[in-house]
């Protein structure tokens, strides 16, 4: 019971944007209360009703925003309720959902707030230091069209790339194009597949892992 | 619920915390049952809705809290409890709040039922 109230108090502070005692004062209560709550009713019941912990915690920020609480103060600026932004972290969810997602959700931190936590978007356009999506543009992300440093979905473009059709420095997917190409049909500077174009540079590099394998193993 | 109703609601929640506070001390799941059962659901909210306010009311030093353990005769799993009490300060601040309240709607009345 009390590692079920703990995980969903830290899912709520997980999307809470505050100074660190803040969110130590918002746990103790939630604690208290959902211990409370569950004394005459079933924890599963207690939880439900209060809703998804990023609803609780979006509450939370915009009611937080509208009392002007003090460790907040000159962190959120913005006065609308579906777009937050504070000097380390914006956030912004449109009100148009579909299939449950919102159709655009920007969530994005700066490694320059003490308690740095990824922001993780998850919307038909999704936004973020992690993006999972139809559309996901992040540092990482994940979706149908993924653009990001890693990425994954079905056209995945990226530093580190893996999909069906996949474009980067590092990539690997059915179709492959990047500096380092794998998968079936390749395009690259070094590139491994099965149909393969490759530069110069990445013919001497295919060599040498041929090479480098024939030594290993004692192939001739 | 519309916007203008929540912004009207925003507006007296406060009061309400701090009158139901001068009456007893209340931890906060007893203030969000007590301000739901007591204004027939008007003002049924959600925890992320109130702790801000008593937040600020407790920064502002119109209320603190402290901490008390829970029955082990009367409970089946003893709970400690923050409670929330009004100080000296937040009572003279209810008393301000509800005379501005009280002026306000004798002028809202004033032109609601105005007889054209």
């Amino acid at each position: 019971m009390k590692d079920k109230i703990e995980s969903f108090i830290h899912k709520i502070l997980w999307e809470i944007e505050a100074d660190e005692n803040l969110k130590k004062r918002i746990a103790q209560d939630l604690r208290t209360q959902i211990m409370e709550a569950s004394q005459n009713r079933d924890l599963d019941e207690v939880l439900s009703n209060m809703g998804s912990p990023s609803e609780i915690a979006h509450e939370f920020m915009a009611s937080m925003q509208d009392n002007n609480i003090e460790d907040l103060k000159g962190l959120i600026t913005a006065p609308n309720k579906n777009y937050l932004v504070n000097r380390y972290f914006i956030e912004y969810r449109s009100k148009i959902n579909i299939f449950g997602l919102p159709l655009v959700h920007i969530k994005y931190s700066t490694r320059l707030s003490r308690s740095w936590k990824p922001g993780i978007a998850r919307g038909i356009v999704a936004i973020g230091n992690i993006a999972s999506g139809i559309i996901a543009i992040g540092g990482i992300s994940i979706g149908i069209i993924a653009i990001g440093g890693i990425s994954g979905g079905v056209l995945a473009i990226g530093g580190l790339a893996a999909g069906l059709m996949a474009a980067g420095g590092i990539s690997a997917g059915f179709y492959a194009v990047g500096g380092i190409a794998i998968g079936f049909f390749t395009i690259g500077g070094a590139s491994l597949g099965y149909h393969s174009i490759y530069g110069a540079n990445g013919a001497r590099a295919w060599n040498f892992i041929i090479k480098s394998f024939s030594d290993l193993f004692g192939i001739k | 619920m519309g916007e203008t109703s929540i912004q009207l609601k925003k507006g007296v929640i406060e009061i309400l915390i701090l009158k139901l506070l001068s009456r007893e001390k209340m931890y906060g799941y007893q203030l969000l049952q007590e301000l739901d059962i007591k204004t027939g659901g008007i003002f049924k909210m959600k925890e992320g809705t109130l702790y801000p306010v008593l937040y600020r009311l407790e920064d502002n030093a119109f209320i603190s809290s402290l901490w008390e353990e829970g029955d082990k005769n009367m409970e089946k799993r003893p709970v400690p409890r923050k409670y929330y009490k009004i100080t000296p300060d937040g009572i003279i601040e209810l008393e301000k709040l509800v005379k501005s309240l009280r002026d306000m709607i004798r002028g809202i009345n004033l032109i609601l039922e105005e007889e054209i």
